[in-house]
């Protein structure tokens, strides 16, 4: 997160300075990142991309805080997300090997980095075999850091209905890292 | 809060444990089975990798082509009067330093779009022009076999003439008064071959006279044969369709007088003598005396007769007069 200085920055990024812009894209695209690659871990960096472009081409007439930022990058996300699922619907790729993207792992040694300490990559990993309603609700709140009543504008749905998700989804990594006989370091507490 | 705390109760406490607080990273009390639930969001908000900022040069460059075109059209205010689109010209004359003008990027692009436009509104005029002339050539041919109807109509009638008789260069009244009334008097094959035979002044002027009767005729039965073999033999001596009208005003420009004013050769005459605003107007003999039929078309007062004019006068331009 930005912080205080996110009116500043934005501000000056508004204006056209690319370095207050560069702090502003390094602050959430590696959350667009690994929101992405879970969701569409095909081409997470080309929507990205797409989603950083179309931004940007708005950005002069944002108005709002921080949280209202990160709602609004993450909502163009989504958007330009479901734009591409639509178009490899029209055109389906055939895919190279009869193995899901989700289930590849996101480095070599995911399932040992799984195992043993629970990284970034192997998280991503995780929660690509969630549901996706699932998934994408802890990855926006999680990742993205939006609350609950974002979340549920953003996908359209009750926060009831959004802390359902999460709650299940939750559930759900709980039964994987069980039966992957993950257990917790002990003394942690978050 | 310490670990072995029970929740105090979050906004909405699930099987013991604070999924809002779980969700938001705050620092809660977990059951066992969560704890490697909570470390696994704890590291999606890890730290960004390498690879996840590699691209912030290539976002910048994004950045701030958008924003290039982004200030360019929106004018966006508190940007300096010369930046990159400020376009800086050589000095011209002899005091003039460098000239600096401001100016957005799209005021080069406008001119040639507005052309486009420009064109595509030509374009657009001259096929107007195109479709006046054979919607004026349809109301002639059309006129002349049944136009005597709506010239006895009053209100319409000089509209009806102006657009008609310039030699169908008819608007929308003339093509009105043609399409729907009934076929008028024509002159006969034995009667053109009379006429034929005869001096040519006077047959000319017989057909001129049935070309212009056929304007007065009402309710007589016609077939569009009969009268394309006059149309044919008039167009031969006027030197064409488009002239036969101007040719019989010049032959007998009486014909074109109000009733009562003139011979009342035609019956009804041309111009019903009950209605008040189908007069001939300025621009009616007198105009066929001078030659300048395109005038006609100012001279009745109905409401086509504006566009009678208009068409007249492009009538005349593409060569009706």
């Amino acid at each position: 997160m930005v912080g205080d200085d996110f009116a500043g920055v934005l501000a000056d990024a508004q204006a056209g300075d690319d370095d207050q812009f560069a702090v502003l894209w390094r602050d959430a695209n590696p959350a667009l990142i690994r929101y992405l690659r879970v969701l569409a871990p095909e081409n997470a960096e080309d929507i990205a991309a797409e989603t950083w472009v179309h931004v940007v081409r708005g950005l002069p007439r944002f108005i709002g805080d921080e949280a209202a930022w990160r709602a609004w990058l993450f909502t163009t996300a989504r958007r330009r997300l479901i734009d591409q699922a639509r178009l490899r619907k029209r055109h389906p790729a055939e895919p190279l090997e009869d193995v899901s993207a989700a289930d590849m792992p996101r480095s070599p040694d995911a399932a040992q980095t799984a195992l043993d300490n629970i990284a970034t990559e192997s998280a991503i990993a995780l929660l690509s075999q969630l549901p996706a309603p699932q998934a994408e609700v802890i990855l926006l709140r999680v990742v993205a850091g939006l609350d609950t009543d974002a979340v549920a504008e953003l996908l359209d749905k009750t926060p009831g209905n959004v802390r359902v998700m999460a709650h299940r989804g939750l559930k759900k990594l709980e039964d994987l890292l069980g039966r992957a006989g993950v257990t917790s370091r002990a003394g942690v507490t978050l | 809060m310490s670990d072995s705390l029970p929740p105090t109760g979050g906004p909405d406490p699930y099987d013991g444990w604070d999924l809002e607080g779980m969700l938001s990273g705050a620092n809660i009390w977990l059951p066992d089975g969560m704890r490697p639930v909570a470390e696994t969001l704890f590291a999606l908000r890890a730290a960004p990798t390498r690879v996840e900022l590699a691209g912030e040069a290539s976002a910048r460059a994004a950045f701030r082509q958008v924003m290039r075109a982004n200030g360019t059209e929106s004018g966006r205010p508190g940007r300096g009067t010369v930046d990159g689109h400020t376009l800086i010209l050589p000095a011209q004359g002899a005091g003039g330093g460098s000239h600096v003008v401001t100016r957005p990027r799209h005021s080069h692009r406008r001119p040639p779009r507005r052309g486009r436009w420009q064109a595509k509104a030509l374009a657009g005029a001259a096929v107007g022009v195109a479709a006046v002339a054979v919607v004026g050539g349809v109301a002639l041919a059309g006129g002349f076999s049944a136009v005597g109807g709506h010239l006895g109509q009053p209100g319409r009638s000089s509209s009806a003439v102006g657009a008609t008789t310039a030699s169908g260069h008819s608007g929308s009244n003339g093509l009105d008064g043609t399409a729907s009334k009934q076929p008028t008097a024509h002159p006969s094959p034995r009667h053109s071959n009379e006429q034929q035979s005869g001096d040519g002044t006077d047959s000319a002027a017989a057909l001129c006279r049935q070309y212009l009767a056929l304007f007065t005729h009402h309710g007589s039965q016609s077939d569009w044969a009969r009268e394309s073999d006059a149309i044919g033999q008039l167009s031969e001596l006027a030197g064409g369709s488009r002239h036969i009208f101007n040719y019989c005003v010049r032959l007998q420009p009486w014909a074109m007088t109000p009733k009562g004013s003139g011979p009342d050769l035609y019956g009804p005459g041309l111009f019903p003598s009950g209605d008040s605003q189908g007069g001939p107007g300025p621009g009616g003999p007198q105009d066929s005396q001078g030659n300048d039929h395109s005038s006609d078309g100012h001279s009745g007062n109905g409401s086509g007769l504006d566009g009678g004019a208009e068409n007249g006068r492009n009538g005349n331009n593409s060569g009706f007069g």
